[in-house]
């Protein structure tokens, strides 16, 4: 089963113009699909969108076929996992805690926590590097550590379907590679569609499979690295002159942005 | 975190707060006539004393104080604002409104009539609140939420005053007693009767624990990790508010319990809702039963108001709570 | 102003006190009853007679008042049993003597309407003190240019002093005298219809919830103790003192005595077993207390019961014939 978006189109109550405008996307298991483009350009929305988190003004948002809206939303949180860009916690709770309430939707109501979630959880704060800050109040933890418990959150949820919206702002370098390795390596090694708002164009020209730009909530372009990450592209879309060059990484060639 | 390391000793002060409440009293009882009444012993005036005056009230003192407790975490829970009260979303000032109504009638209004007065205010008050809520969209804001229940509560409050400005004295007098709030109108069926009401109210809090848990990370983000929002948001704001209008129908207005308690607890223990929701209801009966049997012997022969006495002790207790948990 | 009010309180607690020792101390019956010189008063500075009212405030007496405004019940009742009826030029909403009917109502006492009180041009308002917030009665009277009499009445003392100080204003001492002594005479014969019978404890409900009841020295303690009961907090502080329910239940009166509004009226008829007194027995708490449950509740006037005035012989009379049954004498 995917997650596709057809003909989207979004607009906040009381603006006057789209947020996002007739955009479709599809995310393919196994892949990285990034979205790219300047502030303001409708990419939270989208991500908002392909989450069901809000309803499409046209277009629909599907997955296997079935409008999200039309998913149980237990269900649907069974396959597909979100990260959002911000979370303010109100009330102590711990890092242990907050990754176990992936588990949630593999809960029936009068079900309760056995090992196989708890081995779930362990796992995926294992594998996102938060093991061993369980106990830890996760109002404590340093921005890199909350996110990083944050995506092992969705990643208990053994989603099908993982959209982030801009996971690695604010994090220093070795967070945010660490994060697309593993972003990668869940495409690579379970298949998961990853779904990735980003601003880090070079990032996402390394570890992405496939890329969509929007400008002013319109798809600018889309495609593999080399279609969409030009020159020309970016410095029209971000209205800021820029090169491009190829660079050889171990994913693979892919086309670097360099600021004039 | 262990339950029953939560559990036991929280059931434990409860038990002894008890114990002491029911050796304390204007008639002079030793520890061991209270235990021998206790057991089946006793002389007729030293039973009524206690089976007709103190234990009632301590049930009614446990019963309020864990239901309000209760009520303000599932509310602090889904209008995620750690200043919630059980009062906030007006169901007091329509419940006040409703006694005042029926006390104003006349004095022949029984006891039982002003209580059905408060219910039914505070049922109206409810409804009113979450209708305003739904007015605004499709789906309940809790941000809307909280702004008519303000908005629904001043305008009851007004009404009341309007009301209290045409009483003559004794019913205006009664009126501010009967809201100043008092555990003395205590007796067995009156406790019994509230537990009948709070028990299914309780019952959905503790049900809905997990999925108030997600609560903490945001409705969207609730959204996303499968939980029914709006289902959950109605039962729970029913299941509280219905807890609050009984406790306020049986006992009139006992302030800072619902908004002390939740916060002590997850401070104490964590805010996990399947420990917090349990663990309010027997530190919030404890902390009642504690403060209502200072009330009643501080001044003895005369008593003091029980909410007036819950904010002279749980202010400071907090404060104490809040700098340590703060270190 | 409120130095004058708290002068006059102090002195009032003194005598109250005063009073309160000598009860105790005539076991019985003594209400307090001409222990007392003459009330306060004397001549000021350029020699005209004065009398001074509970808050120390001076009257002359140079002119008999004769358009006079009660603010208080009992004093209401007090100026219609000297003759003095007829000067009276309104009335409150508690005043409903058929020798009253005619006069305009100024609705509730406690909150008088300054307006309507202007307009009246009284000689003499006599006001009840109450002490709130912004400016009282009084002080709104004081700007307008109304002379008004501040009366505190708690006890039988205050009703003679204040009785004394009326047929003063109004020039009528000698049937302000009488009246005193009709009074004594019927608390006597109060006590004396029931003499050497036991004493009957009982408690007097002021109010419900919370449950409060009168203390030692207020006049209803003395009109229990006329009518041969026994207050079951007379060792209680205060004159309205809030008890705990368990207190109640403790001390076991034999009858509880419940003050009712427009009792012997259409709305609440005194043949009938009066319906506050069926809500005690269904209160929580009151339900418990031996007498309520028993039926042992006596339910009396409140407008009978609740004034220190010029009919308290009257209510002991009566109660002491419920408690004691005895000689049914005639009522007032």
């Amino acid at each position: 089963m995917t997650l596709e978006g057809k003909s989207l189109c979004y607009r906040y109550r009381g603006a006057s113009r789209d947020a996002v405008r007739d955009v479709s996307l599809r995310a393919e298991s196994g892949a990285v699909s990034t979205v790219l483009g300047p502030n303001g350009s409708g990419k939270s929305t989208l991500l908002r969108l392909l989450a069901g988190g809000v309803q499409p003004r046209s277009g629909t948002a599907l997955y296997g076929g079935r409008p999200l809206d039309q998913w149980p939303r237990r269900l649907l949180a069974r396959q597909l996992a979100v990260v959002t860009q911000h979370e303010h916690i109100p009330f102590p709770v711990t890092a242990g805690n907050l990754a176990a309430m992936g588990r949630y939707p593999h809960l029936g109501p009068w079900r309760r926590e056995g090992a196989e979630d708890r081995t779930a959880v362990a796992a995926s704060m294992e594998r996102c590097g938060v093991a061993g800050l369980e106990e830890r109040d996760f109002r404590t933890l340093s921005g890199g550590e909350r996110q990083r418990v944050r995506i092992a959150r969705a990643l208990a949820q053994e989603p099908r379907v993982l959209l982030l919206d801009e996971p690695t702002a604010a994090l220093d370098m070795r967070y945010e590679m660490s994060i697309f390795r593993l972003l990668r390596e869940l495409a690579a090694h379970e298949g998961t569609a990853v779904v990735l708002v980003t601003h880090n164009l070079n990032l996402a020209a390394r570890f992405g499979d496939r890329h969509l730009l929007l400008e002013e909530g319109a798809t600018a372009a889309e495609g593999d690295a080399a279609d969409v990450i030009t020159g020309e592209n970016v410095s029209r879309v971000y209205g800021w002159p820029v090169g491009v060059v190829s660079q050889r990484f171990q994913e693979g060639d892919a086309p670097q942005v360099l600021p004039a | 975190m262990s339950r029953v390391r939560v559990f036991v000793p929280l059931a434990a002060l409860l038990a002894a707060a008890a114990l002491v409440a029911l050796n304390l009293g204007a008639a002079p009882m030793s520890p061991a006539e209270v235990l021998d009444v206790l057991l089946g012993g006793g002389d007729e005036r030293q039973r009524t004393v206690i089976f007709d005056v103190r234990l009632p009230r301590v049930l009614l003192a446990l019963l309020v104080g864990g239901g309000l407790a209760v009520a303000g975490a599932v509310y602090q829970a889904l209008l995620r604002n750690p200043l919630a009260d059980p009062y906030i979303l007006g169901v007091s000032g329509g419940a006040a409104l409703g006694a005042v109504a029926m006390m104003l009638l006349g004095s022949a209004v029984s006891h039982w009539g002003v209580a059905g007065g408060a219910l039914a205010g505070a049922l109206l008050a409810i409804v009113v609140v979450l209708r305003l809520a739904m007015a605004t969209g499709p789906t309940l804001d809790s941000r809307v939420l909280l702004l008519a229940g303000v908005i629904a509560g001043a305008f009851f409050n007004a009404v009341i005053l309007l009301l209290l400005a045409a009483a003559d004295f004794q019913s205006f007098r009664s009126a501010v007693f009967w809201m100043m709030g008092s555990l003395s109108r205590a007796g067995p069926l009156e406790a019994g009767v509230l537990a009948l009401f709070l028990a299914p109210c309780l019952v959905a809090a503790w049900a809905l624990a997990r999925p108030l848990d997600l609560f903490a990370a945001g409705e969207e983000m609730a959204t996303y990790l499968g939980v029914p929002v709006e289902r959950v948001k109605q039962a729970g704001y029913l299941a509280a508010s219905l807890a609050v209008a009984a406790s306020v129908a049986a006992v009139g207005i006992i302030g800072f319990v619902g908004l002390i308690v939740p916060h002590a607890v997850r401070m104490v223990w964590g805010g996990d809702h399947r420990v917090l929701v349990p663990a309010c209801f027997l530190g919030g009966g404890a902390f009642l039963v504690i403060t209502d049997t200072l009330a009643r012997t501080v001044v003895a022969p005369q008593e003091l108001p029980t909410g007036v006495v819950t904010a002279l002790i749980g202010v400071p207790l907090f404060a104490v709570l809040l700098v340590r948990s703060a270190r | 102003m409120t130095a004058c009010l708290r002068r006059g309180r102090r002195a009032r607690r003194h005598l109250r006190r005063d009073r309160a020792a000598s009860l105790a101390a005539a076991s019985v019956v003594l209400w307090g009853w001409g222990l007392w010189g003459c009330a306060p008063g004397g001549v000021d500075e350029v020699g005209v007679d004065v009398v001074a009212d509970d808050l120390g405030r001076p009257h002359d007496l140079s002119t008999p008042r004769s358009r006079i405004v009660s603010l208080v019940p009992s004093a209401t009742e007090t100026l219609v049993q000297i003759g003095a009826g007829n000067r009276l030029i309104a009335r409150t909403q508690y005043d409903v003597q058929p020798e009253l009917a005619s006069l305009p109502s100024l609705g509730d006492p406690l909150s008088p309407s300054i307006e309507a009180l202007v307009e009246l041009a009284p000689d003499l308002v006599i006001l009840w003190p109450a002490r709130g917030h912004g400016a009282s009665a009084g002080e709104r009277l004081d700007a307008v240019g109304v002379p008004w009499y501040g009366a505190v009445v708690q006890s039988v003392g205050d009703f003679r002093r204040l009785t004394g100080q009326l047929g003063r204003l109004v020039g009528m001492e000698r049937r302000a005298d009488s009246l005193l002594a009709a009074v004594e005479a019927e608390l006597r014969a109060a006590a004396d219809s029931w003499a050497g019978r036991e004493l009957v404890p009982v408690v007097y409900v002021v109010q419900q919830d919370p449950p409060t009841t009168v203390g030692p020295g207020t006049f209803v303690d003395s009109i229990l103790a006329a009518a041969g009961a026994a207050n079951a907090f007379r060792d209680v502080s205060g004159d309205w003192p809030q008890v705990s329910m368990e207190d109640v239940v403790w001390r076991n009166p034999e009858y509880v005595i419940v003050p009712v509004l427009n009792y012997g009226t259409p709305a609440v008829p005194s043949r009938e077993p009066d319906r506050s007194a069926g809500a005690l027995a269904a209160a929580p708490g009151w339900r418990a207390v031996p007498a309520v449950a028993a039926g042992r509740v006596i339910s009396v006037d409140a407008s009978l019961f609740g004034r220190p005035g010029p009919r308290m012989g009257e209510a002991a009379a009566y109660l002491a014939r419920r408690l004691h049954g005895g000689p049914a004498a005639p009522v007032g």
